[in-house]
């Protein structure tokens, strides 16, 4: 297995292409509660998918910025899929998803207030102690805005960072939904992000919707990423370096061969980027 | 009640009821783009989850009943490969399935389908290790069903429905009836299958785990002295039904 560069959403409808894919840098994100079911023809092909290549197993159910502790058995669940895939990676989301016993498929917003911090520190410790390894968190798409923030985000995750030793996992398809949906600089964002924490990138396609006159921006997964999304990509990668660099998409799911125009074009940027900065260095020296 | 708390639990409140609280219509739109999330993804995995009955009543008739359902039964864990059990039964006091008396037992057999493709891993009884054994150690055999192992008695042809929904060839004609059915559903090299038995072999099944072979098979033939026993149990168990003997 070579370093992993540019991966991509693994899509069991394209098991076969990603199993035989032999771009080097290559590597797969699962998420990891599909994985969590006893057996049978998913998890063979999970096996037979982490024996050829690197996977980061991306969480959506630990629910860390709820009031209550994450739940002992989805973590030791968890482990479970981190271990048996030998994973590179492990990430969660700053966000929410239960509340008194229901959960649901979303990640929810809430006041980044000191009161929260302190929460989500105490998860993200419970997490990161049961787990054995670094959690990386992966900031929200927003949509509601909230007059009750004593945090901005980037200021959040630092906190977050400092206190627990977690990384950052950084999806740019979601600071500019986010920055276009609530405010703020998409930019301005992404330069205020620790670069030592950041240990992987996410991009990934939107769409925008209308409802009575306001527009909002909507991280569907569903679409080709955009121009404005693959420049803060490289904004990003030229002040911070090459990072593991995802290519989400969960929906309108075209050919592999699609999604793998996009992982390359990933891949050269990565590659180009790197050695600019390489000649720049020389040149300074 | 700290900040946090009385922030999401005025939020929770808002993302599965029927109808958006008034609010500022910023606020409204965005809470709207939750609700469609938090909405469609639930319906999505019961879509997953009852492909035949998707296929039987359309999309717009199953989004109504997958609200309904995902309103009064939200998910209590964050696997929804599991989300959804009850989803059949729901189906069967759900007012507007009252005119097809069928759907919750295709719907039923859809969730055993399910349960069969997610069952743990084990190695099935085969015929070879069958063979190991003498007729009589073979009659006091504790015979065990293989972990994905499920059978289904329908009424109203939910069997013969769902296999016509789900075969690669719907040219063939459906005969309704309301004769009872029975299937069985098997994983064979990690393949889900779904095959038409008998009332008697339904019965043989059924029996597995409750008593020894031998006291099936006399049970079985006191109902019927023609009643194929070797053959019966050939067929299960090329069909990967049992699970291996433990040694």
């Amino acid at each position: 297995m070579t370093h992993p560069t540019a991966g991509l959403g693994f899509k069991p409808e394209h098991f076969a292409d990603a199993l035989s894919c032999s771009a080097a840098g290559m590597w797969y994100e699962i998420h990891a509660e599909n994985y969590m079911v006893a057996g049978g023809s998913r998890m063979a092909m999970l096996d037979a998918l982490s024996e050829q290549h690197p996977i980061s197993v991306h969480g959506v159910g630990l629910s860390l910025a709820s009031d209550d502790e994450p739940d002992q058995q989805h973590l030791l669940k968890l482990k479970h899929v981190v271990d048996r895939t030998e994973a590179f990676i492990v990430s969660e989301h700053l966000a929410w998803n239960k509340w008194q016993g229901i959960h649901v498929p979303d990640l929810l917003p809430f006041p980044r207030t000191s009161d929260a911090l302190h929460v989500i520190v105490r998860n993200i410790d419970i997490a990161q102690n049961t787990l054995q390894r670094k959690l990386l968190i992966e900031n929200p798409s927003l949509y509601l805005s909230l007059a009750t923030h004593d945090w901005s985000e980037p200021d959040f995750l630092k906190e977050l960072v400092s206190r627990t030793g977690c990384g950052l996992l950084v999806d740019v398809n979601n600071v500019f939904v986010s920055t276009y949906n609530v405010g703020g600089d998409a930019q301005d964002y992404l330069d205020q992000l620790p670069i030592d924490a950041i240990g992987e990138i996410h991009l990934a396609g939107h769409v925008s919707e209308s409802q009575d006159a306001i527009e909002l921006l909507i991280d569907n997964h569903g679409a080709a990423i955009c121009d404005e999304v693959w420049k803060l990509y490289q904004h990003l990668i030229q002040r911070i370096g090459s990072r593991p660099t995802l290519i989400e998409r969960d929906t309108d799911i075209p050919a592999f061969d699609e999604l793998l125009g996009e992982r390359g074009y990933a891949a050269e940027m990565m590659n180009s980027t790197a050695i600019n900065m390489e000649r720049d260095r020389v040149h300074a020296a | 009640m700290s900040m946090l708390r009385n922030f999401q639990s005025e939020f929770a409140g808002y993302l599965l009821s029927p109808r958006l609280a008034a609010m500022p219509a910023r606020e409204a739109a965005a809470m709207n783009v939750y609700r469609n999330t938090v909405m469609k993804g639930l319906i999505d995995v019961l879509a997953a989850n009852y492909p035949t009955v998707l296929k039987l009543v359309g999309g717009e008739w199953f989004n109504g009943a997958a609200t309904e359902y995902a309103r009064s039964v939200p998910p209590g864990s964050p696997v929804l490969a599991a989300y959804g059990k009850d989803f059949w039964h729901f189906l069967e006091s759900f007012p507007p399935a009252f005119d097809l008396p069928y759907l919750s037992e295709v719907a039923r057999t859809d969730w055993l389908w399910i349960e069969s493709y997610f069952a743990p891993d084990a190695t099935a009884l085969s015929a070879s290790m069958l063979q190991t054994l003498s007729g009589e150690q073979l009659m006091l055999t504790p015979l065990a069903l293989h972990a994905a192992t499920r059978v289904i008695a329908c009424n109203y042809s939910a069997v013969s429905i769902w296999q016509h929904n789900r075969s690669d060839n719907p040219d063939i004609e459906l005969q309704v009836s309301d004769r009872d059915e029975f299937a069985l559903i098997t994983r064979i090299s990690n393949v889900v299958q779904l095959q038409r038995l008998d009332a008697q072999e339904y019965a043989f099944v059924n029996s597995i785990g409750k008593a020894t072979l031998g006291e099936t098979a006399i049970m079985l033939l006191e109902q019927d002295p023609q009643f194929p026993v070797a053959n019966t149990l050939a067929k299960l168990v090329n069909s990967g039904c049992f699970a291996s003997l433990s040694s």
